[in-house]
């Protein structure tokens, strides 16, 4: 009974995977006459420990991933406590902001890059009326990681926002009277019960989103093509030159292999040095 | 060298004739009831299968030139295309011919991608072709320009028919220039151009403008610097020599070509570094810029009312250059897919196409990057198309055709990108344009090696 | 500390929780909020602990006006009935967190943690989770952490009313004496009432939003201002009967020897209270009806017996009209023929309108 299953397990999932580690060991280059040209054992893996240019990938790609789930995480949870409020209009502002994440990725990159264009776009126009110079966003050195990152906020708070508000929706009422009653202040309820009794809820959004994150591609392909002079040139990006303009098939399996190990490991640590399984059966037991 | 003019379609959007829907039905219904007599019928009846690209005169073969050429045989032949936007095209080209495949009986591609379709024995050439059959037709090359054919004529053959031409020109506002003092060109020299951009840059625009943010755009503002400095012996593509060895800089052409594109950055409009050939026509149209300098086909919105603010107060003509006045010159060509199971219809196709009225049909698709000398002597044409002055101050000028793109080596689209990137570093400020040739030429010797 | 209320009011939306509600408790007072859910007692001690905002009204704590205090700056501690203990906090934290709040240091903190731990018998489950411990044990540490801090004010909220029967009794006892050897004055929710009786030294019965009667637990029992307060204080509860005051002279009421236990002097002193009135309820408690082995004028007939052990509840009927009395050990059986006797100071005649007891005086233990 098990063979149809693993069957098309096989198909789907490993058959794929396996030939992709193979590729890893060829030089494997369609676009070359020489087609096919063979099995390099590890020459692909030492390249990419070399390799400056994935070095320098996989540091944006960090700062990217950081920041951008550090600023979503920041904003969602604001905003969960905010429309945890019986405020009156929230009902429909909390679908409303919700539909960012609905957009198509791609679709969010053109927007954003019209927006972001420093002579014709929205919001150096906006900014100019408040009397603040117009800003190169994409096309400056210095504020293209910025800007990607902010789109990517942009979009990604609301999933954010979705997963904290269900959790301060399900948090208990009493601890937090306790709390006032106890003596403790706003600030000090915030950080003494709230964020610790969220810890479950945040740890899950923060993996989630993170894992999401480091994959960002279609956006940002939009927006700069991992430019200027590769300031936003994440891993996704590189990955898609090194395969898609090189056609340096192989060298982009190997490199997408240490890719997944690496994430496979920050994803492991995560997991174990944030107590996140320790913190998730706690809740499940509250 | 193509502009993503047109919005991208997909291979759906294209509406068959009533006649191919028919003939559709009729071999469903054939497969149908005879199985296996398909192929005898299928023999008959035979569609061409055209990967397009994103640009006008691709629109017209799917339309236009497709209805023309299956009247011509009577129904015998069909025509379909399916239109790649820029970006993707290279990489189907490569997915779809290094895998063998027969989906495309005819492949167009950009001049740069041209050693790669032949040295891989992609594509099928159209002069042994004759020779092995000559009951074949004749190939008229006559009526067309022979600049295009610089990159697809090799090993004592051509390969491909060429659809269009392009070209760089040196866009100008007429009316700004005038306000401002300036002489009008042709020929300037970098200086006359900077100090222009300097003395226009005012009142909100910018005095010029470069396209950073794209490997191709990018590489065409360089080169059309470089091409200035020295004279291009034939057979060269001012990248790679013979050998392919870098050339891009000697002389120090390649690092002056950067510093130009420096000198001019404080007077381009502030979203320079990302700008891609997208970005251009607006530029111009919104007013934006004054003067730019870039491949033709860009350029053929100016001056429609509908879209452009300042038509009509745009002037034209060649780039200019501190040495030598050369022009480099790229466009499309069309290639037989060796792996097509219909190439002698194919060639028969291709050799229809030379004889003319399919050229006329570019042109009537909005196509500016012609290439059929009836149409570019035409008065009417040239007067329909301000953009095509820049011809004759080509000849006026006795500015000489050029090669340019890396199009000599195979893996020409990696070369272009490694080379892109350490141009852009240097313009950037990251590095000092001689250490950005240096660190071009050893990356380049690598790629050339691997 | 004395706690004092004022004319307090709790609207939600068109609903009224809370309806003009004062009171005004002693320090030292062990004061129960006793009433039916819904009655707007938790409602009023929240307020009072200020986690709620009232519409209207005044609570002082002592002389000072306190009614725009966030609760931090009360000075109280509160049990809730699902103990709002810190999840994530073991207990000895979340016992110190009102002194790690407060700043206190940290070895005092330890010290007088483990000093009401001590006292709470939790010592041993220091270092445990909530969620590890049973529903008697986070009990004791809800009241470790109210007590550690030394509050002006004691609030508690059904605090028993998520533990089984047996625990319920035993930690009874346990806040009695635990709060009468702080001396703390203490305001505690129930709808328990021999929880109320138990532990109060004053009760205050709330019905429908209205502080009803207040009184220390005898008076309440013993006196009941209104047929609510007399239904809902006692176990088995107060028999009530329809009856009417005829005249001046007459209480008519099934069954009839009630009536006829009643002097006429005595309803002549009902009848004068309210001679309009014609309706009333008649009640009596279970405890006082006297069962008699001869056959009396009574004439019951037990139907029911059931023995408790320490007392017994006997069910009866009377005039076709039955009715419940507790006895000691008795040998009754069903069918036996009883005589039913009682004394006339405990029978409470109430208006069947408004439900004022005419057997207690007007002005008797009524806050108002």
């Amino acid at each position: 009974m098990l063979a149809p299953t693993f069957i098309v397990l096989t198909a789907v999932g490993i058959y794929p995977l396996g030939y992709s580690l193979w590729i890893s060991f060829n030089d494997y280059h369609p676009s070359n006459p020489s087609f096919p040209q063979g099995f390099i054992w590890f020459e692909n893996y030492l390249t990419a420990f070399l390799d400056g240019q994935a070095r320098h990938a996989l540091g944006l790609t960090a700062i990217f991933t950081v920041s951008s789930v550090g600023a979503s995480l920041v904003i969602g949870f604001a905003l969960a406590l905010l429309f945890n409020q019986r405020l009156p209009g929230l009902a429909i502002a909390r679908t409303l902001i919700l539909i960012p994440m609905l957009v198509t990725p791609i679709a969010v990159g053109i927007t954003w890059r019209i927006m972001f264009n420093p002579d014709l776009g929205v919001i150096n126009y906006l900014l100019g009326l408040i009397g603040i110079p117009s800003q190169g966003w994409l096309a400056s050195m210095n504020q293209s990681l910025l800007s990607v990152i902010v789109v990517d906020v942009w979009q990604w708070t609301p999933f954010m926002f979705l997963i904290l508000f269900a959790g301060v929706r399900s948090l208990p009422r009493s601890p937090f009277e306790s709390a006032a009653i106890d003596g403790a202040s706003r600030a000090k309820i915030f950080f003494l019960v709230t964020l610790p009794m969220m810890r479950p809820v945040i740890l899950l959004a923060v993996l989630l989103r993170a894992v999401d994150s480091v994959r960002t591609f279609d956006q940002i392909f939009m927006m700069t093509r991992g430019g200027p002079n590769q300031t936003t040139d994440l891993v996704s990006l590189y990955l898609q030159r090194v395969n898609f303009k090189f056609f340096d098939i192989g060298y982009g399996a190997a490199l997408s292999w240490l890719f997944l190990i690496l994430l496979m490991a920050a994803v492991i640590a995560f997991i174990r040095y944030s107590g996140f399984l320790r913190s998730a059966a706690e809740k499940e037991a509250r | 060298m193509p502009k993503n003019l047109n919005p991208v379609r997909g291979a759906h959007t294209h509406t068959p004739s009533r006649r191919t829907v028919l003939k559709g039905l009729g071999a469903a219904a054939a497969a149908t009831a005879v199985g296996p007599s398909l192929k005898a019928r299928a023999g008959d009846a035979v569609n061409l299968n055209i990967m397009l690209t994103n640009i006008p005169w691709t629109d017209a073969i799917s339309s236009t030139i497709a209805e023309a050429y299956n009247a011509h045989t009577g129904g015998r032949v069909t025509i379909t295309g399916e239109q790649m936007p820029y970006e993707a095209h290279y990489e189907k080209i490569i997915l779809e011919l290094s895998s063998g495949s027969s989906t495309f009986d005819i492949v167009t591609s950009d001049t740069i991608w041209i050693r790669q379709l032949v040295n891989n024995n992609w594509v099928t050439g159209l002069e042994p072709m004759k020779a092995k059959d000559p009951s074949l037709p004749d190939l008229n090359w006559k009526d067309f320009l022979d600049g295009p054919y610089l990159f697809s004529t090799f090993n004592g053959q051509r390969w491909a028919i060429h659809a269009t031409q392009s070209t760089p020109v040196f866009v100008y506002r007429k009316d700004l220039l005038e306000q401002a003092g300036i002489e009008p060109p042709p020929l300037w020299n970098w200086d006359q151009y900077l100090d222009a951009a300097k003395k226009l840059t005012k009142n909100g625009v910018s005095g010029t403008a470069m396209l950073l943010g794209g490997q191709d755009a990018c590489m065409g503002d360089w080169m059309f610097r470089v091409m200035g400095y020295d004279p291009n012996p034939p057979g060269n593509d001012f990248l790679l020599n013979d050998d392919n060895e870098p050339i891009f800089n000697e002389n120090d052409r390649g690092v002056r070509a950067i510093e130009r594109m420096k000198e001019i950055l404080p007077y381009c409009p502030q979203g320079v570094f990302n700008f891609d050939y997208p970005d251009g026509p607006p530029l111009m149209q919104e007013g934006q810029a004054a003067l730019v300098v870039h491949w033709l086909d860009m350029w053929p919105g100016l001056d429609d009312p509908s879209i452009s603010k300042f038509a009509g107060k745009f002037g034209y003509t060649v780039s200019p250059t501190d040495n030598v006045s050369q022009h480099m010159v790229a466009g499309w060509g069309m290639f037989i897919n060796a792996f097509s199971e219909h190439q002698r219809e194919a060639y028969e196709f291709l050799a229809w196409m030379l004889e003319g009225p399919a050229y006329q049909m570019f042109r009537e698709a909005g196509e500016t990057t012609l290439i059929y000398k009836p149409d570019l002597a035409s008065p009417e044409v040239k007067a329909q198309i301000p953009l095509l002055s820049v011809y004759d101050d080509i000849n006026r000028l006795g500015t000489t055709y050029t090669a340019f793109p890396p199009y000599k080596v195979t893996n020409a689209a990696e070369v272009q990108r490694l080379v892109y990137e350490e141009v852009i570093a240097a313009v950037a400020g990251d590095k000092t344009p001689q250490a950005a040739m240096r660190d071009a030429e050893d990356r380049v010797v690598k790629a050339m090696r691997g | 500390m004395g706690v004092r209320i004022e004319g307090l009011w709790k609207l939600f939306g068109g609903h009224t929780a809370v309806r003009d509600v004062s009171v005004e408790i002693e320090d030292g007072e062990f004061f129960v909020l006793l009433g039916p859910s819904g009655c707007g007692k938790t409602t009023t001690l929240r307020m009072i602990a200020g986690l709620e905002n009232l519409s209207a009204g005044r609570v002082f704590f002592d002389d000072e006006d306190v009614t725009f205090f966030e609760p931090r700056r009360r000075d109280i501690a509160m049990v809730f009935q699902d103990y709002g203990l810190y999840p994530h906090l073991s207990v000895v934290d979340n016992i110190m967190f009102p002194l790690k709040v407060a700043g206190v240091p940290k070895d005092e903190r330890r010290r007088r943690a483990g000093e009401v731990a001590e006292r709470l018998e939790i010592s041993s489950l220091l270092k445990r989770k909530p969620p590890q411990i049973s529903g008697g044990e986070k009990q004791r540490v809800a009241l470790a952490r109210a007590l550690v801090r030394n509050p002006k004010v004691f609030l508690m909220d059904e605090p028993l009313s998520n533990l089984d029967a047996k625990l319920r009794v035993s930690m009874r006892t346990e806040i009695k004496r635990l709060v009468s050897d702080a001396g703390i004055t203490t305001i505690y929710v129930t709808h328990d009432q021999i929880e109320a009786m138990a532990l109060a030294t004053r009760i205050a019965v709330m019905n429908q939003g209205e502080m009803v009667q207040v009184g220390n637990p005898l008076e309440i029992y013993d006196r009941p201002a209104t047929r609510f307060v007399a239904s809902f204080i006692g176990s088995p509860p107060m028999n009530m009967f329809d009856g009417r005051l005829n005249s001046a002279e007459e209480l008519e009421v099934v069954p009839r020897f009630l009536g006829e236990a009643v002097s006429r002097a005595r309803v002549r002193q009902f009848y004068e209270q309210a001679p309009s009135i014609g309706g009333v309820v008649v009640g009596v408690r279970p405890e006082h009806l006297r069962l008699g082995a001869s056959v009396g004028a009574s004439n019951a007939v037990v139907e029911l017996v059931e023995p408790l052990g320490q007392s017994t509840n006997v069910y009866l009927r009377a005039d076709a009209t039955p009715f419940v009395a507790v006895t000691n050990r008795t040998t009754l059986q069903v069918g036996d023929r009883v005589d039913v006797q009682v004394d006339e100071s405990n029978i409470h005649v109430m208006d069947k309108e408004t439900g004022r007891n005419f057997a207690v005086s007007p002005d008797d233990g009524l806050g108002a």
